[in-house]
């Protein structure tokens, strides 16, 4: 066992040239592997990442029923119990949210849009609006009815800074209710589609114009990095205990983004299952040829006497350590280039509209995921192991004096 | 010179193991890059010509400005030009449909919400896109119908509306009028695009001209023809004005541009997953060809002790991995060619879970494997560059030799 580890290891490196060229092609293997699947992580991790960091969170608290009927009559009574008790939850910042459809008009145009009502200081926490203000300010100022509204609603209103806009909702009581408001901020989103329908105003300009007390619609809940969705949402039942609300995470919210990460693992599988094809056929046609290569040296080893099967494991053994030394490299190689983007980032922004319409943001940061790793090079340990499998078996049935004459 | 040909041949054929495996590298990297474009391309002509047809539609007949403005001050009389010879005149053109673009307040018993307005022809419209035929629930509209509309599906649930109830819609008209009617609900639509499920209003265009107050007029006239890819070519082509007024003819490509952008994006990624493929193939062609004349060190030492010159060994090694070249390169295309002619007529099979999650989204396609032409020149390019790439280091390498190192030690 040992004297055939030891032959298996000095056979390497016997003939360097040949053995480089087997570390280099799974080296290359991995790097492929790793490189296709960290950006493929990249590219979801923003889909999710922009979809929840502009509005409403990981989380909400929604009156019962809102979810299948957004009714401006349902809303959560008594917002201070709630914030209480949402204190007590550890890894959450929280900030209520009233949301309802309307529309803006200016004295140019007019569409649909969705007005938020919100507390600027607490959305600080919950979402990043206030870090995309590209004129003007944050719903900051005191001053009364002031709104901040998207670049691309701006330009489809023809309204500038300072000037007011319309905005008309039903309210509570089934009259139409409208106020003028003054732009005081416009905001640039990765989405084109957000900042088009998407209007904030302060939460007590908001409970005015549509008739509430001190109700809200909801609470945006944003979980700190490193805790559970699922622990978190249990912990915030224990806290906040019956009543009639309901706690849905953005999974639930936003189904379609969900079905959209599906159909997208999907092509990314087809593609990945290419790739693990043409690192198998790779790998396999390597180690074939250079098995082949060594038939004679077989049968000299044969004509004194070492068994077919000795000669099996020797190749088995010289195949892990190839493959190890392989993986290792690609691994090292991956975390130096991959590593870098995964700091600095890859900048998509030559396609930026196109990617702020899906709601990504324009620079990707490749993640490598240790379960992506490991199962990589499983796959690829795997792969090799086949692949040594029948020319080793072909060369140990060789008859001595065939593998001596084969060229 | 045919000597070295016969013998370059021959030299493929002696170790017959050996060729196949350094051929195989190289038909097996066209293959997989081939396929994998195919796929690329396939998905992507599916979406995108299901997002054309969806509503904008291929080409639109619009006044100067309405695109920016989306305001009826930029509609145009309806009979500015007789558009039955659109048709005649313009042999690409398949089929045209009038329309008004407008927005509005829609509200029912319970509440109100925001909505885009769509006037259109119903006969006319369903041949230039498929928006009106994408329903949940309900009929589609009819020519005749009167004070009957479609709403979007997430409207209709906001608005707690279904099919036979009554809603009531306020709009600003042409000239600032107030625009104020009732309309009973015919069908819903589920487009697939949530933001148009949740905006589509759409009715006759003559319920439209009375809303709006925009009698005798429109905004858009949308037109299908016979290759969307090529809107932007026939757009050029086309020149519509009649007394004294000019029409501006868009192409999809001017009216989406996101989705232009997202193509472009979907290449990106698609180039990037596809620069791996060639990272992984191309290397082991790279590596198995070195091997293959690393291998005949010795046999290069014996040529040339026999006299024949370094440049010699080179023209015959040349002579041999062109061939292997150029037989790979075209059992590797003939391979690629067979697999699409056999893929192409069935859909790439999605799990059912997933089909049905799409469908309940009203997302209803499906993708195919192309057998566009750049499916197999894009590999061809790519790989062959490659594989040519790959011999001049050895072959370099091999006309250095000195017979004597060659011989003895079989490796340089």
């Amino acid at each position: 066992m040992k004297t055939n580890l030891k032959i298996a290891w000095r056979n390497i490196w016997r003939n360097p040239r040949r053995s480089w060229v087997l570390i280099t092609t799974v080296a290359v293997a991995v790097i492929g592997y790793v490189g296709t699947t960290s950006f493929t992580r990249g590219f979801m991790y923003e889909m999710v990442n922009s979809a929840i960091s502009y509005y409403a969170g990981h989380i909400q608290i929604i009156p019962k029923g809102y979810d299948v009927n957004p009714n401006i009559k349902l809303r959560l009574a008594n917002p201070a119990r709630f914030e209480q008790a949402l204190s007590r939850v550890p890894g959450i910042t929280f900030a209520p949210l009233i949301t309802f459809k309307g529309m803006a008009s200016s004295s140019e145009a007019s569409g649909g849009v969705v007005i938020n009502g919100i507390e600027p200081q607490k959305e600080r926490h919950v979402t990043i609006l206030s870090e995309k203000i590209i004129e003007g300010t944050y719903l900051e100022s005191e001053l009364p009815n002031a709104v901040i509204i998207g670049e691309e609603l701006a330009e489809r209103l023809h309204v500038r800074l300072g000037e007011k806009i319309v905005l008309m909702a039903n309210s509570v009581d089934q009259n139409i209710a409208s106020g003028a408001f003054r732009v005081v901020g416009i905001f640039r989103t990765v989405s084109t589609e957000f900042d088009r329908a998407f209007v904030f105003i302060r939460l007590k300009d908001a409970q005015r114009l549509v008739g509430y007390g001190d109700e809200v619609t909801a609470f945006s809940i944003h979980l700190q990095q490193g805790y559970d969705l699922n622990q978190t949402v249990h912990r915030m039942q224990e806290a906040l205990g019956d009543g009639p609300f309901k706690i849905q995470t953005w999974r639930e919210r936003d189904p379609v983004l969900v079905l959209s990460l599906e159909v997208y693992e999907y092509f990314i599988f087809l593609f990945l299952l290419i790739i693990v094809t043409a690192v198998a056929f790779t790998i396999v046609n390597s180690f074939l040829m250079v098995i082949y290569e060594r038939i004679r040296e077989f049968g000299v080893m044969m004509a004194m006497g070492v068994l077919p099967k000795k000669i099996r494991h020797m190749l088995y053994w010289e195949t892990l350590f190839l493959t190890l030394i392989g993986s290792g490299m690609g691994i090292v190689l991956s975390y130096l280039i991959f590593g870098y983007w995964r700091r600095h980032g890859l900048d998509l922004s030559a396609t930026s509209d196109a990617l702020g319409k899906l709601g990504i943001s324009t620079v990707i940061y490749p993640e490598i995921l240790l379960s992506d790793l490991l199962l990589g090079l499983a796959v690829i340990v795997l792969l090799t192991w086949i692949a040594v499998l029948y020319p080793s078996f072909k060369a140990s049935r060789f008859n001595v004096v065939d593998a001596l004459n084969f060229v | 010179m045919s000597k070295f040909l016969k013998i370059a041949w021959r030299n493929i054929w002696r170790n017959r193991r050996r060729s196949l495996i350094t051929m195989g590298a190289i038909v097996f990297a066209i293959l997989i890059t081939g396929v994998t474009r195919s796929l690329q391309y396939g998905t992507y002509d599916a979406l995108e010509s299901y997002a054309v047809r969806l509503l904008v539609g291929e080409l639109q007949l619009q006044n100067k400005g309405f695109h920016e403005h989306q305001t009826l001050t930029y509609s145009f009389p309806e009979n500015l030009f007789p558009w039955d010879r659109l048709v005649d005149e313009y042999d690409f053109v398949e089929a045209y449909a009038k329309r008004i673009t407008s927005y509005g307040l829609v509200g029912s018993a319970s509440t109100s919400a925001g909505a885009m307005i769509i006037g259109i022809e119903p006969g006319r419209e369903r041949r230039v896109t498929h928006f009106t035929t994408q329903l949940t629930a309900g009929e589609t509209l009819d020519d005749a119908d009167d004070h009957r509309i479609l709403l979007g599906k997430s409207l209709a649930e906001n608005l707690n509306v279904a099919p036979g109830d009554t809603v009531v819609v306020l709009t600003q008209g042409y000239r600032n009028e107030l625009g104020a009617d009732s309309y009973i609900v015919k069908g819903l639509i589920r487009s697939g695009n949530q933001e148009l499920d949740r905006a589509l209003m759409v009715m006759s265009l003559r319920d439209a001209q009375d809303l709006f107050s925009l009698y005798g007029r429109i905004t858009q006239v949308v037109l299908a023809t016979d290759d969307f890819r090529l809107a932007e070519k026939y757009a050029r082509r086309m020149h519509i004005a009649m007394d004294g007024q000019e029409l501006q003819v868009l192409p999809w490509q001017k009216l989406m541009p996101e989705l232009l952008q997202l193509i472009a994006l979907d290449n990106i990624s698609g180039a990037i997953f596809l620069l791996f493929l060639l990272l992984i193939v191309g290397f082991e062609i790279m590596n198995t060809t070195l091997m293959a004349i690393m291998e005949r060190i010795k046999e290069f030492g014996i040529l040339q002790s026999l006299g024949v010159k370094p440049r010699q060994v080179s023209l015959m090694l040349l002579l041999e991995t062109g061939m292997k070249i150029v037989i790979a390169v075209i059992v590797g295309l003939l391979l690629t060619f067979i697999f699409i002619q056999l893929t192409k007529d069935y859909p790439i099979p999605l799990s059912s879970e997933l089909k049905e999650a799409m469908e309940a989204w009203g997302f209803f396609t499906d993708f195919y494997f192309t057998d566009k032409a750049r499916v197999f020149l894009e590999p061809l390019v790519a790989i062959s560059v490659i594989a040519v790439l790959s011999i001049i280091y050895p072959i370099w390498m091999a006309s250095r030799l000195r017979p004597v190192d060659a011989l003895r030690k079989g490796q340089l």
